[in-house]
């Protein structure tokens, strides 16, 4: 029902401004002039960035054995003393033989940098491939171009390439048009909720 | 009596994969289908194995049969009956049994679900690769993990399992479910090992085991969320997830699962992804290997210890071995099948599908990364580092965030192309949702970038899935919730308020250490009131048995008394927190005690209170409901080309 | 074929070698490794300079571990730990027995303990030695305890040469000492540079 009245109504930009306008404003009001962290907080996120001495993996922060609150009064000290967090941090680690060990993010230099810089290097790069790879991707599209035709020849060769390997049924009964075949068994009212294309049918068209 | 028993079953299901093996190796040679029609009752043969094994170790576990070294080991008089038969999953050799177990229950379920094609090829190599798997883990169970190694002269009482695992029932679920989980995926990875070694890449064989990798995925979830669930209410430092290795071990295949679960769908209407598609599937089963070797091998340090063995340097030959079999197969067969079918434009179902995968491949590839990183940091540069939580969480929000974004816009992106008109119409109610939510959560009083952002993309995704949801039922009535792509949005449903329930309680939580009194004195109040919560100090409490003495305290919070307490186990060397949890469906508070309550009526507790965490076990169970939806979809249409396609 | 269906040469090859070399790679990795348990007990103070005991002296006469010519046994207990009721009476047996030799002490620190359970500890179950209390865990801190008990053995020159974790007996500190002394003669001795007896 107003599947097919938004369909007719047509939605302009005007609503989506507002809706930015909107938006912006109260991440604004959420995240400027915020309360400095106070020292609660900031001893809370020195816990969870420092490993407990005595165990295995576990963050300070998450642990009960002594060691752990040893290292919690050290930071509540020095924190007091009005040390910064990351003066607080050296302090702890310079008390231990390989005490680097210790701080569960590793230093963004040196060796250490690569765990932060690969993913994000990585992620680029396949953003990337996928953008050459489909680089035709234009609306100039609608309207055959050379790059169409060609696409179109590289299906038909495929075509009769694929049917050598997989003799029943081309390769590509979905691209023809997808939904042909399969509900024909569904009974008509559950006309395939599962692939119906959303809401296609009902506002798209 | 137990061990012969069970030595027996082990070695029956050794047998019966090694002749499965053989028998279908011969057939799929020559072509013989009644040889390949055997794989049935292989199955059948190493199933009777496992159960026989588990038969007898569940038997020797609730008989106290302490010749046996795993119950001298782990079992005690003092465990309850429920622990007493969850004992068998608390310890290596046992976990590996159940392992088996499961395994050969989804490889006689495969036989019986394709009985009437187990002559056709593809068929009868899936079933092949199952039995390979199946003798792994056989063979693991008379080598290294035996479960029936026999002590010559048994002990009359053994220390039980460890007590963490002792004192919530959670724990008797959380392994089975995730093994479950794990070891469903060996179906569709078999299938997809049979697909590239008989050429047959087409959507066929895909559909037929899309519900399988459904299966495994959801007993996943449901595993991860139990885990999560056990540490916040066993552990008493408000934690869910540490990013511990073992639980990186979990999600990672969890990560890639959903990405395929996702991806096929390109394939089934595009028929597009084919190579990839696979390689997830391959990527998905190595991963629970491979987490399965970091769990037990103790290579990488974690909280949970698990004793040591030598079972790593075969899993890992195992690992090792899949990717041989799957990269040298990918990189064999995957050009000749890969689809010439393109995307015509970023902005389509298909586009955000794309999308999604490279999110979720990044997703696992931070994990991934992060949990070995120690392990390469030490081999090139001698230098020892960890990597925890605030590494995992600094690179995971914005994943997160891009995540929910896609969630918004992708239910509603039609297939192919869309226009940028059919967005904003689509989009918009969806779009004014988040930006409700949004606008309560500054009203309450939320603050921070991305916990606000992570309400309002919640919101508009939580909108188009309801969209969805009710263009459906309008259609069809109940029958809009069943089916892959509605049930799906169920699902979403589920994973946003984990997703919400994530951003509010790692922001805003409290966390208060306080001294209390019984008569308040200065300097230490009896009554103390949290986030608005009142908690009174009553008095101490104390609880004796044969296997633990228990002090704890009483705590009225809310009107209700709570008792954490401090557990001392007779056998163990360390004292147990025992944390007392009270939830509401706006916030939980989490009581631990952090000493002992002394003599002098004094108790030392620390009161946590988190927003929304309950919402975190309910989105887990919303995401079981939608997968069983995604499942089980009544009616539906039969594939058009049965295998081959 | 392939120049058809595969217009941009072979991808899927390409990346299988790819994929492959780096998980090759990860794996002999992994294989390498050795268990991150011995990481961590090899990692600790052994070799190194003992760390000072700073806490207040509960039971017993002061002690300064960095000016003394004896080996000690710095043991971390607590009264509420089963494994450290059962090694007491070893090290009662081991401190009498060097006290009379004069060559060895040991000293206690308390691990997460209230002092007046430690002083029935001490009262019920003997031993006249230093113990100290946990100095808010700083200790512990300092030297690496995971679990009571555990104990360290310092060589007289202040090196920390040995870690016994869940127990130690009277037997296993003395062939330790005597090990190492055996190991330092031969050192101090011309040539037999290799002679680590043990």
């Amino acid at each position: 029902m107003s599947g097919s009245g938004s369909a007719t109504r047509r939605v302009g930009w005007w609503p989506w401004a507002l809706m930015a306008v909107v938006v912006v404003a109260l991440l604004a009001v959420g995240t400027l002039g915020g309360k400095p962290p106070t020292l609660d907080e900031r001893a809370h996120n020195l816990e969870k960035s420092i490993r407990c001495p005595s165990c295995a993996s576990q963050a300070v922060a998450n642990s009960d054995t002594p060691a752990a609150e040893a290292v919690r009064v050290l930071i509540r000290e020095r924190l007091e003393a009005g040390d910064s967090d990351e003066e607080i941090r050296d302090y702890v680690a310079s008390r231990y033989p390989d005490g680097r060990q210790l701080l569960l993010d590793p230093a963004g230099r040196g060796f250490g940098a690569l765990v932060w810089a690969v993913p994000v290097v990585a992620a680029i790069a396949a953003v990337a491939g996928l953008v050459v790879r489909f680089g035709d991707w234009r609306p100039a599209a609608v309207t055959a171009t050379d790059a169409d035709r060609e696409l179109v020849a590289a299906h038909l060769a495929a075509r009769a390439d694929q049917s050598v390997i997989g003799p029943t049924g081309g390769p590509e009964p979905s691209v023809a048009e997808p939904s042909v075949a399969e509900p024909s068994v569904a009974e008509p009212s559950a006309a395939d909720p599962v692939d119906g294309p959303d809401g296609n049918d009902q506002e798209g068209a | 009596m137990n061990a012969a028993l069970g030595t027996g079953g082990v070695v029956l299901g050794l047998v019966g994969a090694l002749g499965a093996i053989v028998t279908l190796a011969a057939g799929i040679r020559g072509r013989r289908s009644e040889l390949m029609g055997m794989a049935r009752t292989y199955a059948f043969m190493v199933a009777g194995g496992a159960v026989l094994a588990v038969v007898a170790m569940e038997r020797a576990l609730i008989t106290r049969d302490f010749s046996l070294e795993f119950v001298a080991n782990n079992g005690s008089h003092a465990t309850p009956a429920l622990f007493n038969v969850a004992t068998l999953w608390s310890a290596l050799e046992g976990s590996i049994l159940l392992w088996a177990l499961i395994l050969t229950g989804y490889t006689v379920a495969v036989a019986l679900k394709f009985r009437d094609r187990l002559n056709d090829p593809l068929v009868a190599w899936a079933m092949l690769t199952m039995f390979v798997v199946c003798l792994f883990f056989f063979g693991l169970m008379l080598g290294p993990a035996n479960p029936f190694r026999v002590l010559a002269d048994p002990p009359l009482d053994g220390p039980g399992p460890n007590p963490l695992l002792q004192n919530h029932p959670l724990m008797a679920f959380h392994p089975p479910m995730l093994y479950l989980g794990y070891v469903g995926f060996t179906v569709p990875f078999a299938f997809a090992v049979a697909a590239l070694v008989t050429g047959r890449l087409g959507e066929g064989w895909l559909i037929e085991t899309r519900r399988w990798t459904m299966i495994a995925w959801a007993f996943l979830t449901v595993g991860i969320v139990l885990g999560a669930w056990w540490s916040h209410e066993v552990l008493g430092w408000g934690g869910y997830w540490a990013w511990d290795p073992v639980e990186n071990a979990s999600f990672l295949p969890w990560l890639t699962g959903t990405a395929y679960l996702h991806s096929v769908m390109v394939q089934e209407r595009r028929g597009m992804l084919r190579v990839w598609n696979l390689s997830l599937l391959c990527a998905t089963f190595a991963l629970t290997i491979l987490g399965t070797f970091l769990t037990r091998s103790g290579v990488i340090d974690s909280v949970h210890a698990f004793s040591e063995s030598s079972i790593g340097p075969l899993l890992l030959g195992f690992f090792g071995l899949i990717l041989l079999v799957t990269v040298g197969l990918v990189g064999w067969r995957g050009d000749r099948l890969r689809s010439p079918a393109r995307i015509d434009s970023p902005v389509s179902r298909e586009g955000a599908f794309l999308l999604n995968n490279i999110v979720f491949a990044a997703f696992a590839f931070v994990v991934l990364l992060g949990t070995v990183f120690p392990l390469i940091s030490e081999a090139l540069t001698q230098d020892r580092v960890s990597v925890g939580e605030p590494y995992f969480e600094r690179m995971t929000t914005p994943i997160g965030l891009v995540l929910l974004f896609l969630m918004a816009v992708a239910p509603v992106l039609p297939w192919r192309k869309a226009s940028a008109e059919t967005l904003r119409t689509r989009l918009l109610w969806p779009g004014w949702v988040g930006t409700g939510l949004l606008a309560f959560a500054v009203a309450v009083g939320a603050r921070g970038l991305a916990p606000l952002l992570a309400f309002f993309l919640a919101g508009f995704a939580g909108g188009a899935a309801l969209r969805q949801l009710v263009l459906a039922t309008r259609r069809q009535g109940w029958r809009g919730l069943v089916g892959r792509t509605n049930g799906g949005m169920v699902v979403h449903l589920g994973v946003l308020m984990i997703g919400v329930a994530l951003a509010a309680s790692g922001a805003y939580s409290v966390e208060r250490d306080a001294r209390m009194c019984v008569q308040a004195t200065a300097g230490c109040p009896s009554t103390v009131t949290v986030r608005g919560h009142e908690i009174t100090y009553l008095g101490p409490s104390t609880d004796m048995n044969a296997a633990r003495r228990q002090v704890g305290a009483q705590l009225k919070l809310d009107g209700r008394v709570h008792e954490p307490a401090i557990q001392q186990f007779m056998n163990g060397t360390q004292q147990i927190g025992k944390p007392s949890v009270h939830n509401t469906a706006r916030d939980s508070v989490l009581l631990t005690l952090t000493d002992t309550p002394g003599a002098d009526d004094s108790a030392s507790v620390k009161i946590i209170v988190q927003p929304l965490i309950v919402w975190l076990w309910i989105g887990g169970g919303v995401m079981a409901v939608g997968s069983l939806l995604a499942i089980f979809p009544g009616k539906r249409r039969v594939p058009t080309a049965a295998v081959s396609a | 074929m392939s120049d058809v269906t595969a217009p941009r040469g072979r991808p899927a090859r390409t990346a299988a070698i790819v994929a492959g070399v780096i998980l090759a790679l990860l794996v002999v990795l992994l294989a390498t490794r050795d268990p991150a348990t011995e990481r961590r007990s090899t990692s600790r103070l052994i070799g190194q300079p003992a760390p000072g005991i700073e806490g207040e002296v509960l039971l017993g006469e002061p002690f300064d571990i960095g000016a003394t010519d004896r080996w000690v046994v710095v043991n971390f207990f607590a009264s509420w730990c089963v494994p450290c009721k059962v090694e007491h009476p070893e090290l009662v047996k081991f401190s009498q027995e060097h006290t009379e030799t004069g060559d060895a002490r040991v000293v206690s620190v308390v691990y997460s303990d209230d002092a007046d359970d430690v002083r029935r500890f001490f009262g019920e179950r003997g031993g006249d030695w230093t113990v100290f209390d946990s100095d808010q865990g700083r200790t512990a801190l300092d030297w690496g305890v995971a679990k009571v008990p555990e104990s360290y053995l310092v060589a007289p020159t202040g090196v920390v040469v040995e870690r016994f974790v869940s127990g130690v007996t009277q037997a296993q500190l003395n062939a330790a000492i005597e090990a190492y002394t055996r190991a330092a003669a031969a050192q101090a001795g011309v040539s037999e540079t290799s002679g680590a007896g043990s």
